[in-house]
């Protein structure tokens, strides 16, 4: 077995009001100023915002922070922001962390998460 | 045999421990190698212990920089009647007890890595001085080294 | 920080699979870093899994995984007397490994160490 793919790759959905961004992979320290220069390249003219880490394997604080500096960033620009997870331990991470609802998480099926 | 009961088939007396150099190649190498020789019970329980213990190895990272400290941390793997993964640095040491839950504030940018932690591997052990830190991840429960 | 590429193992009653599989781990992420083909990291596992077996029997202390100005380096220390000649000691299993890995020496009769371009 080998796991030298086990990295983080981004997807993006932008439409004139709403960007989705998902991630793949494992978002952390290693990671997070990709995510961070990805992100703030989406945040202009944006009413919604969303960040689907259904298919992350690995979420960590450094992820988290990001996510925070995210909501920040957001917030200025009056743009609602959301984040979706499907398995337990990704639910864990958010309400551990105590943004679950700060960051507006929703929980979907494991299924839906499927490419 | 059950991942997650105790070894049934006699005390298998192993161990390896791993010199990782400071720098953050080392929690990708650190979770590689738990990776390929654990079993999970299930791929959340994988993704539960690995991200216990990146917060775990960035912690000890993180404790090196502060203190300008050049040693490399240390990684070890003891197999016995459970399974258990140490990360071990050599800096002041702190106490955990102050920085186990998240911060109340949610906009704060950090200071979840070892609630994160505690909550993933509630057995998780930490023995502190002024001359290093060990935190032990016990992975009853989550998996086993074979 | 440090930009150290050199992860080091001791090894402690271990089995064969165990000491290939943690090595592997460090090879695999220490050479990824590198924007190495995919495909040469997957081909070097098993000339390296081979390598290991052929030391096994010697019994391996330590290891050590290193990347160097785009060259991998992998080291054993062996608890017994690997012989003469890399040759000797590597068997068959030259066939296998040599390929990969354009240097292999013994630096003292119980060290082997390997090293191999990833360009």
């Amino acid at each position: 077995m080998n796991d030298h793919g086990m990295r983080l790759e981004f997807g993006v959905e932008t439409n004139r009001s709403r960007a989705k961004i998902s991630v793949v992979g494992e978002f952390d320290r290693l990671q997070v100023e990709h995510f961070d220069r990805v992100s703030a390249g989406l945040t202009r003219e944006l009413r919604e915002f969303v960040v689907d880490l259904r298919r992350t394997t690995i979420i960590d604080s450094a992820a988290l922070g990001s996510l925070v500096r995210l909501r920040h960033a957001l917030d200025a620009v009056d743009c609602e922001m959301s984040v979706v997870v499907s398995k337990p331990f990704q639910e864990t991470v958010m309400r551990v962390g105590g943004l679950f609802d700060y960051l507006g998480v929703e929980v979907e099926s494991d299924s839906a998460a499927e490419p | 045999m059950i991942a997650g009961a105790a070894r049934t088939d006699g005390p298998c007396e192993r161990s390896f421990t791993v010199t990782l150099p400071n720098s953050m190649i080392s929690i990708a190498v650190a979770r590689s190698v738990i990776r390929r020789i654990t079993t999970f019970e299930s791929d959340d329980a994988q993704s539960s212990f690995l991200v216990a213990l990146t917060e775990v190895i960035g912690n000890a990272m993180d404790e090196h920089v502060r203190m300008d400290i050049a040693e490399p941390i240390t990684l070890s793997v003891r197999c016995d009647s459970t399974d258990v993964v140490s990360v071990s640095d050599l800096g002041a040491g702190y106490d955990m007890t102050d920085e186990s839950s998240a911060p109340d504030d949610p906009t704060h940018q950090s200071g979840r890595g070892l609630a994160l932690a505690r909550a993933f591997v509630p057995a998780m052990g930490v023995v502190s001085s002024d001359v290093g830190t060990t935190v032990t991840l016990p992975l009853v429960g989550l998996g086993i080294v074979r | 920080m440090s930009t150290d590429c050199r992860v080091s193992f001791t090894f402690d009653s271990c089995e064969e699979s165990i000491i290939t599989r943690s090595v592997l781990a460090a090879v695999d992420q220490l050479c990824a870093a590198t924007d190495v083909e995919v495909s040469l990291l997957d081909a070097l596992e098993v000339p390296i899994a081979e390598f290991f077996s052929v030391i096994y029997p010697f019994g391996i202390g330590d290891a050590e995984v290193s990347v160097d100005d785009g060259r991998l380096g992998v080291h054993v220390g062996a608890e017994s007397d690997l012989g003469e000649s890399t040759d000797d000691v590597l068997g068959e299993a030259a066939d296998l490994i040599q390929p990969f890995f354009d240097e292999i020496e013994q630096p003292s009769s119980t060290c082997i160490r390997m090293t191999a371009s990833l360009t």
